[in-house]
């Protein structure tokens, strides 16, 4: 078990630049997962610190030991791959236990730790298979129990849910969090599913065009979003950014109305804002803010509202039971903290709260 | 069109021509070899299997098998053992890059009786390229008659070598970039030594690259007939020939169409036997397809 | 923030970490690249030699050859020597062309219709026939000379174009049925139904629908099929007796006998008789390629 410290990691393919120093420190025994948009630089960061890519610049330490120029198996690291990467002419059990055959471990050893690991996944029945004959979860684990039976200083996961269907998604991501208790090895985690990593993680690293947005607890995240990538990107449905200006004692939204809401004093009236309200946080009232209907979207619990604030889409989580048609018009105020952002920085300013109507 | 009907109008074509023209000619061979034929004009009397024993004691005969049994050893090893290393240094180092490729692929546009007469006159006495290259070197010592009584065979083999070199390296690339990177990747991770992957995780994933490479030198080792013919016409003095040289000869030299028949049974088995590994394996794939 | 005061205990450690692993990877990693790329391009040299040394020659006077030996640069270029063979070769062309266009006509069409047939029609003996194709692509052509040239005979078609035709289709026929069964093993059956649905008969889905789709393996195929006919030297060596429908093959080898020690002219020969298929694997290197493999590598 080891804490892992990225420092400054550039990486460049030729003139473009993948990840444009990245600072993270995971902690030992910490479950961190690197999350973004497809092309952010996560999986790259990850096979960096695996040993598969080159680092162009920076550091990237395990255990207190830079890694830069060590091959892979020299970084005691283990890694879950997005398709599995089994070998497809072994045994299940040959494919657990490859890496210590190839370490030169003795027969009692490998059937041990084999066995120790199928026993954990619930893979014994099928030791004596070829991964051809296994469904699709059935080789996720075989690749989960490659990683454990190494006994590794750090997990490496490569998206390794992303190829199997939701139900068994949900499943597989309470079984991979509950042996990373279990385990208490430090892992890092490359999801484009911000619900995965929510639900996982100790740490969240939001990344974007090779660069860190934000790192943080997932509530943290969710709570104080550092700016508006991380506001849309964590949550789901997204967060509503509407535009809006800060006007005497309250705030001013592109259908004209006005909410009074602390804690906008300080920004100066006449100045415009992105006002951040999550969907779970609207309800329904007399008077309040707009929404001009396209469509609602009964799930049974509650009802999700698609439509428009002035010009701004927004969408409206209520627990009434709404049938609203295109054309009808909603009124709503947000309960919850209004989180405000520079409309050119796109960094976070600061947090108001909306009472009643002006 | 009746449903019943229709894949066989579908298939018509294609068995009229190759029953004809392909088919029928098969079964007329074997019944040919049983026969004295001489030339085409009037049909042989039956002597049974009176050609095959002939056959065995035929000097120039055997002399031609052994001479095919040292192409089946040669071949399968050399151009394979060459074609993977060559597959993977480009796929490690020139990795995409076509040029390179090309020019390991390029004698697969070449014809035997192309490649017969180029590397006729590479062996040429003196005036050779190899030679000259030899004498350019300094290692005059090495010049043997590359085309004499003792090393003709292994010379026109060396030739054929070239092109069946190309063939397996279209093959084997294809084979190792069918391999995922995840695998190999995957392998690194678990501590595998660059031999280690080598032997242990891509050369059991090339199974279906070998058996295509393998089957294929076999194949052309049994029948190579034409490079022979332009390169030494078995020359000097029967020394290269081979058993599908000397099937050409008997019939289309000598006019002794029914043991030239004889020869040709004997041709067709030995390559029988080689691919039914090969035609098994095809067929397995397809019903798994089918099914 | 603990992992950056370890960072700076350790600070030894990691450096000496740093040097032990870099040291070695930075020495093997460019011996070991450096070499394999080496290799490679020996390798390649050693197999381009044939080709350089035949275009070298064929635009060399012949003292040039005996002057400065075959590997120096020709000290004169005598193109002429191109033309020369040209003019000479014409006659083994144009049969060439003759022979080997209609026979990969005739190949793609006889192919496509029975690997549709094997590949999207469910029929008793099915794989039975499929078995039989497969194995036939085997079947050695020393099994079928005789007959075929009796056959010819009989026929009254010895020394013809026709007779060659013929008997390449039919020696394609099993490869290529081989190869066009697995492409439309590839292409969804629901264009079938869909176009059963609209109306179709059987032979307008295939006319309408698998033609066209089947371009990509078409134009593999006919790359393939092409170089293959047009390489071939047995059956013309068979099957004909004056130089006007003899094909390219065979007259470079009657050229070399007319030239014997005129190395320029038997190289400037053979370029003049590879250029055709040459050109074709230049031009479609990648169809080629593909043909071969989705030929061989399956399952």
């Amino acid at each position: 078990m080891a804490h892992v410290t990225i420092n400054q990691v550039i990486k460049n393919y030729g003139a473009v630049q993948a990840i444009k120093g990245i600072d993270v420190g995971i902690e030992d025994g910490e479950f961190v997962a690197l999350v973004g948009p497809s092309g952010c630089g996560k999986t790259t960061l990850l096979r960096m610190i695996a040993g598969l890519e080159d680092i162009t610049g920076g550091t990237i330490e395990i255990g207190g030991k830079v890694v830069n120029n060590l091959q892979p198996k020299a970084r005691d690291i283990a890694m879950v791959f997005q398709n599995y990467a089994l070998y497809p002419h072994m045994k299940v059990a040959d494919n657990m236990s490859f890496s210590m055959q190839l370490a030169g471990a003795s027969k009692d050893e490998i059937k041990e730790k084999v066995e120790d690991a199928a026993r954990i996944l619930n893979l014994e029945p099928y030791l004596d298979r070829y991964p051809r004959e296994l469904s699709g979860g059935q080789r996720q684990r075989v690749a989960m129990g490659r990683a454990i039976v190494r006994n590794p200083k750090v997990f490496l996961f490569d998206e390794p849910l992303s190829n199997l269907d939701a139900k068994l998604r949900v499943s597989m991501r309470a079984e991979i969090k509950s042996l990373h208790q279990r385990l208490g090895t430090t892992a890092v985690y490359v999801t484009h599913d911000q619900i995965e990593a929510m639900t996982m993680a100790d740490k969240i690293v939001v990344m974007s065009a090779g660069r860190i947005e934000q790192v943080g607890t997932p509530l943290e995240l969710y709570d104080e979003p550092a700016n508006l990538f991380v506001a849309a990107f964590i949550g789901s449905p997204s967060m509503n950014l509407l535009e809006a200006e800060i006007c005497d004692g309250g705030l001013r939204f592109g259908d004209g109305t006005i909410l009074a809401a602390t804690d906008t004093g300080e920004y100066g009236t006449g100045r415009s804002v992105i006002a951040g309200i999550r969907p779970d946080t609207f309800e329904l009232a007399e008077r309040g803010l707009t929404v001009q209907v396209n469509v609602t979207e009964p799930t049974g619990a509650e009802t999700q509202v698609v439509g428009q604030i002035g010009d701004s889409p927004v969408t409206c989580l209520m627990r009434e039971r709404i049938s609203g048609r295109y054309g009808d018009v909603l009124h709503v105020m947000p309960q919850g903290p209004v989180h405000l952002f520079d409309p050119d920085t796109g960094l976070r300013l600061g947090t108001a709260r909306t009472a009643a109507i002006n | 069109m009746n449903a019943r009907l229709t894949p066989w109008l579908f298939l018509m074509p294609a068995i009229l021509i190759y029953g004809i023209f392909g088919a029928y000619p098969i079964f007329q061979t074997f019944a040919i070899s049983l026969t004295d034929q001489v030339g085409v004009a009037a049909p042989g009397k039956f002597v049974g299997l009176q050609n095959y024993a002939d056959l065995i004691g035929d000097a120039y005969f055997l002399n031609s098998l052994k001479n095919t049994g040292i192409w089946v050893i040669m071949f399968l090893i050399v151009p394979n053992s060459l074609a993977i290393t060559i597959a993977l240094l480009v796929k490690q180092t020139f990795w995409g890059s076509s040029l390179i490729k090309t020019v390991f692929f390029l004698p697969l546009a070449l014809s035997f009786a192309i490649v017969g007469v180029v590397w006729g006159w590479i062996y040429e006495p003196d005036v050779g390229l190899l030679d000259q290259l030899l004498i350019s070197l300094g290692l005059e010592g090495l010049i043997v008659e590359w085309l004499g009584p003792d090393a003709a065979t292994y010379s026109v083999i060396a030739a054929a070598a070239w092109r069946q070199t190309a063939f397996a390296t279209v093959v084997f690339l294809a084979g190792l970039s069918a391999i995922p990177q995840e695998l190999i990747e995957a392998a690194k991770v678990d501590g595998g030594t660059r031999r280690q992957i080598f032997f242990r995780i891509m050369l059991p994933l090339l199974k279906p690259a070998s058996t295509i490479a393998v089957s294929s030198a076999l194949i052309h080792a049994l029948l190579a007939t034409e490079i022979v013919l332009t390169m030494t016409e078995g020359g000097p003095f029967g020394s290269s020939e081979v058993v599908g040289y000397r099937m050409y000869m008997e019939t289309f030299w000598n006019y002794k169409f029914g043991y030239g028949a004889a020869i040709g049974v004997i041709v067709t088995l030995m390559t029988a036997i080689m691919v039914v590994p090969y035609v098994l394996r095809m067929a397995k794939a397809q019903e798994r397809d089918w099914s | 923030m603990t992992h950056v005061t370890t960072e700076m205990t350790n600070g030894s450690d990691a450096a000496q970490a740093i040097d032990r692993g870099s040291l070695r990877e930075r020495f093997e990693e460019p011996v070991v690249r450096g070499s394999q790329i080496l290799l490679l391009l020996l390798l390649a040299l050693v197999f381009f030699l044939p080709v350089m040394g035949t275009l070298l020659t064929s635009v060399r006077t012949i003292p040039d050859i005996t002057q400065n030996g075959a590997w120096a640069l020709p000290s004169t270029y005598e193109w002429g020597n191109l033309g020369r063979a040209f003019i000479e070769m014409l006659p083994y062309l144009r049969a060439s062309v003759i022979i080997t266009l209609p026979s990969v006509a005739g190949t793609l069409m006889v192919a496509m219709m029975a690997g549709y047939a094997l590949s999207r029609m469910q029929f008793r003996g099915r794989i039975w026939m499929f078995l039989v194709i497969v194995s036939l692509s085997f079947v050695p052509i020393h099994t079928q000379l005789i007959p075929v040239f009796r056959l010819m005979s009989d026929l009254g078609l010895h020394d013809t174009f026709i007779s060659q035709i013929i008997v390449h289709i039919m020696r394609q026929i099993p490869f290529a049925v081989l190869i066009m069964t697995n492409f439309f093993n590839t292409v969804p059956g629901e264009l079938r139904e869909a176009g059963r649905i609209d109306g179709a008969s059987e032979w307008t889905i295939f006319r309408r629908i698998y033609v066209p789709v089947a371009r990509p393996a078409l134009s593999a195929l006919i790359v393939l099929e092409f170089t293959w006919i047009w390489n071939d030297l047995l059956w013309g060596l068979v099957l004909t007796q004056g130089a006007g429908k003899k094909p390219v093959t065979v007259g470079i080898l009657s050229f070399e006998g007319e030239y014997e020690i005129a190395w320029n002219m038997v190289a400037s020969g053979a370029v003049v008789a590879a250029i055709p298929t040459l050109a074709v694997f230049l031009a479609f290197q990648k169809h080629f390629i593909r043909g071969m493999t989705m030929g061989s590598v399956k399952g």
